[in-house]
C-alpha cells in the first residue's frame, strides 16, 4: 500500500469512527442538522488536506475539532445567505406536551441565542467534558478567555432562564445518559 | 445555582445531540473528492502566481521598472490610493470577503462599491431595484457591544445617504419578490424588550407595520403582499398593510420553502407528518390550506434546507436531498407539474455532476448560480444549460441575491 492509499484507508477509518460524534458536536454549535453536515464535511476536508503535517494519528481528532469550531465562529461571522432556513426536522416532537420538554427547548432556544464563541466554550465544557485549558487549546484562545467567556454566557442564561420563570431542577432529570459514540 | 445551571446544560446538550440522524454511508468519499477539488484550486493558483512572478521579472528586466509602479515623480506623492473598479459580471453582484481579514462590503456588477460607515462588517446583501439592502455588523470591541451581535439594516442608494431601517441583536430580514418591501424580524432581543416584526416599503423605507411574535421565531418569507413567520407548530401569515392574518394551526407541521412571488393559492411548501416529509401547495390566506395533493418522502431520505423557490414561482430547489437512486445532489424541482406522487421521481432534475450550490441565489434571468472548482455558472433548469459567469472580485466573493426588475 503506497502512502497515498494508507493515508485514505486511515482518513476513512478515522470517518468511521468519530464521524457521528463530530455531527452531535456540529449540530449543537449550530442548531440545525444540515448545516451540522456542511460543517463536518468541511472541516474533514481540511483535516484531510492537512494530515501529513498533522503526523500523529493520535492528533488527527484534536485537529479536527479544532476546525470545527473555528469553522463555526468564521461562517457565522460571514453568513451571507439570502434566507435564512428555517429548521428542518422536528427531531423531538413525542414529548411536546410535557413540561420539562417545553423547559428544555426553551433553554436550548437560549443556549442558541449566545453568541459562536460563548456557544462553543459551552459545549467543550459541559458536553465534551473539556478542562478550562483543554478548551483553551481547541479554541486557540487562553485559558483565562475561556473562563471569562463561560461565566458571560452562564450568567446570560442565568438571566434568560429568571425571565422565562424556569427552575433549575426541571431540566435536570435524574438518569440521562450520553449514548456512546 | 451555578451547579443546577452546569447540570441542566449538560442534560439539554445531551437530549439535543442524540439521536444522530443516519449519516450518509459515502461520508468519506465525498471528503476526498471536495478535497481533490481544493488540492487542484490551490495547484491552479499556485501556477497562476508562478507565471505572474516571471512575467513581472521579465519585465522589470526589459524596462527597469516594475509594473504597477510609475518612475517616482513630483506629483506621485500626492497622487494617493486609486479607486478599484472591477468590470461587470454578467450582472452578478458580489458580497465581498478579502483574504486578507479586511472589512467585508458589497462590490455592484457594474464595479461600485458598496461599503458601510463606522467601520462595520457587511453580512448579508440583497439587491433591490434602487439599490442594495445590507445587514451589517460591528466587528471589533467596543464599550457595550458584542462584535457581531448588534445589527444593522440599511438600504444603500446611489448618490444618497444610506437609511437606517432596523438595528437590534440577531436580525434577520426578507425582501418580497417584487423588491417593493423588506420584513425584518428581531426573534431575539434583549431581557426586557420583546421579539419583532417590522415591514418597510423600498425603496422610500417608509414603515408599514409592526407586530410582537413569539420569541425564536423563524422568518418564511413572503407569499405575494404576506409576510410568513412562526415556529416549528404554527406559522402565520401577516399582511402588514390591511394587518389580516391567517395561522396554520396546531394539527401539522409546515415549512416554507423561500419567498414566493404570487399567492397562487400554491404556495409549495414542506409538511412532516410522522416518518415522512411531503412537498404540498398551500393557500396561505385560506388558513393554509392544501390545494394539491401531496407528494411524499421518507423524512429520512430528504431534507427542505435551505431552499428555494425562483422567482417566476416555477422552479423548487433544494440544497441537500436524497432519494432512492438518485444519491445526494441538489435538486431542481418543476412546481408547473402535477405535485401528485405519479412516479418515483416526478418532475425532479439532478443538477450537472460536480456542482454545488453555494446557497440559493438566482439571477434576474431565472438563473440559478452554481459553483464549482473552475468558477461560478448560471444554470436554467429549463433547459439544464450552463453558462459562465464572473463575479466582481472573483475568488473573494459570493453572488448576491437579486429582487424586482
Amino acid at each position: 500500500m503506497d502512502s497515498k492509499e494508507k493515508i485514505e484507508a486511515d482518513f476513512r477509518d478515522f470517518v468511521t469512527a468519530r464521524s457521528a460524534a463530530l455531527h452531535r458536536a456540529a449540530y449543537l454549535l449550530t442548531g440545525n442538522w444540515a448545516t451540522a453536515e456542511d460543517l463536518v464535511q468541511t472541516a474533514l476536508t481540511k483535516t484531510y488536506l492537512a494530515w501529513k503535517r498533522i503526523g500523529d494519528i493520535g492528533s488527527v481528532e484534536a485537529y479536527a475539532r479544532r476546525v470545527l469550531y473555528t469553522t463555526n465562529v468564521s461562517w457565522w461571522r460571514r453568513m451571507w445567505r439570502n434566507e435564512h432556513p428555517t429548521e428542518i426536522l422536528p427531531e423531538h416532537l413525542g414529548n411536546d406536551h410535557t413540561d420539562e420538554h417545553v423547559e428544555r427547548d426553551l433553554m436550548w432556544r437560549f443556549v442558541r441565542k449566545l453568541p459562536p464563541k460563548q456557544r462553543a466554550v459551552l459545549v467543550l465544557r459541559f458536553y465534551e467534558d473539556m478542562s478550562e485549558s483543554e478548551t483553551a487549546r481547541v479554541l486557540g484562545i487562553a485559558a483565562g478567555t475561556v473562563k471569562s467567556q463561560c461565566s458571560r454566557a452562564l450568567s446570560n442564561l442565568r438571566t434568560y432562564l429568571a425571565e422565562a420563570g424556569i427552575e433549575m431542577a426541571a431540566l435536570d432529570t435524574p438518569g440521562r445518559r450520553r449514548t456512546a459514540t | 445555582m451555578t451547579r443546577e445551571l452546569e447540570r441542566g446544560l449538560r442534560a439539554v446538550f445531551e437530549d439535543r445531540a442524540d439521536p444522530v440522524p443516519a449519516q450518509e454511508p459515502d461520508i468519506a468519499d465525498r471528503v476526498l473528492v471536495r478535497a481533490g477539488h481544493v488540492r487542484r484550486r490551490r495547484a491552479a493558483t499556485a501556477g497562476l502566481a508562478t507565471a505572474f512572478v516571471v512575467i513581472v521579472l521579465a519585465i522589470a528586466t526589459v524596462t527597469g521598472v516594475l509594473p504597477g509602479m510609475r518612475p517616482s515623480g513630483p506629483t506621485d506623492e500626492a497622487a494617493g490610493p486609486q479607486p478599484t473598479t472591477t468590470p461587470s459580471g454578467n450582472g452578478i453582484d458580489a458580497l465581498v470577503l478579502p483574504k486578507d481579514g479586511g472589512r467585508s462590503f458589497i462590490r455592484a456588477a457594474d464595479g461600485t462599491k458598496i461599503e458601510p460607515e463606522d467601520g462595520r462588517y457587511v453580512q448579508q446583501g440583497a439587491r433591490v431595484p434602487d439599490g442594495f439592502l445590507a445587514l451589517t455588523y460591528f466587528g471589533g470591541q467596543r464599550d457595550g457591544e458584542t462584535p457581531a451581535s448588534t445589527q444593522r439594516l440599511s438600504l444603500y442608494m446611489p448618490g444618497r445617504s444610506p437609511v437606517t431601517l432596523a438595528e437590534d441583536n440577531n436580525l434577520v430580514f426578507s425582501v418580497s419578490a417584487d423588491g417593493k418591501r423588506v420584513a425584518v424580524m428581531a426573534p431575539f432581543v434583549t431581557p426586557g424588550q420583546k421579539p419583532w416584526l417590522r415591514v418597510y416599503s423600498l425603496p422610500n423605507g417608509e414603515q408599514l407595520g409592526e407586530r410582537a411574535v413569539p420569541e425564536g421565531s423563524d422568518l418564511g418569507g413572503w407569499v405575494g403582499e404576506d409576510i410568513v413567520f412562526g415556529s416549528k407548530r404554527v406559522l402565520q401569515a401577516w399582511n402588514p398593510v390591511s394587518n389580516a392574518e391567517t395561522t396554520s394551526g396546531p394539527d401539522r407541521q409546515l415549512q416554507m420553502f423561500g419567498t414566493s412571488k404570487e399567492d397562487f393559492g400554491q404556495t409549495p411548501m414542506a409538511k412532516f407528518a410522522g416518518d415522512q416529509m411531503c412537498i404540498v401547495g398551500i393557500d396561505v390566506r385560506s388558513s393554509f390550506k392544501e390545494t394539491t395533493t401531496p407528494r411524499c418522502y421518507a423524512k429520512t431520505d430528504m431534507r427542505v434546507s435551505p431552499a428555494s423557490v425562483s422567482p417566476d414561482g416555477r422552479w423548487l430547489v433544494c440544497v441537500t436531498l436524497t432519494l432512492p437512486g438518485m444519491g445526494v445532489a441538489p435538486l431542481t424541482i418543476d412546481l408547473s407539474r402535477d405535485l401528485s406522487p405519479t412516479d418515483d421521481h416526478g418532475s425532479m432534475l439532478s443538477l450537472p455532476p460536480g456542482y454545488e450550490m453555494a446557497g440559493a441565489v438566482w439571477t434576474r434571468d431565472n438563473l440559478l448560480l452554481l459553483v464549482n472548482s473552475d468558477g461560478w455558472w448560471a444554470y436554467d433548469p429549463g433547459d439544464q444549460s450552463l453558462e459562465r459567469v464572473s463575479l466582481p472580485d472573483g475568488p473573494v466573493a459570493t453572488p448576491v441575491p437579486r429582487y424586482g426588475s
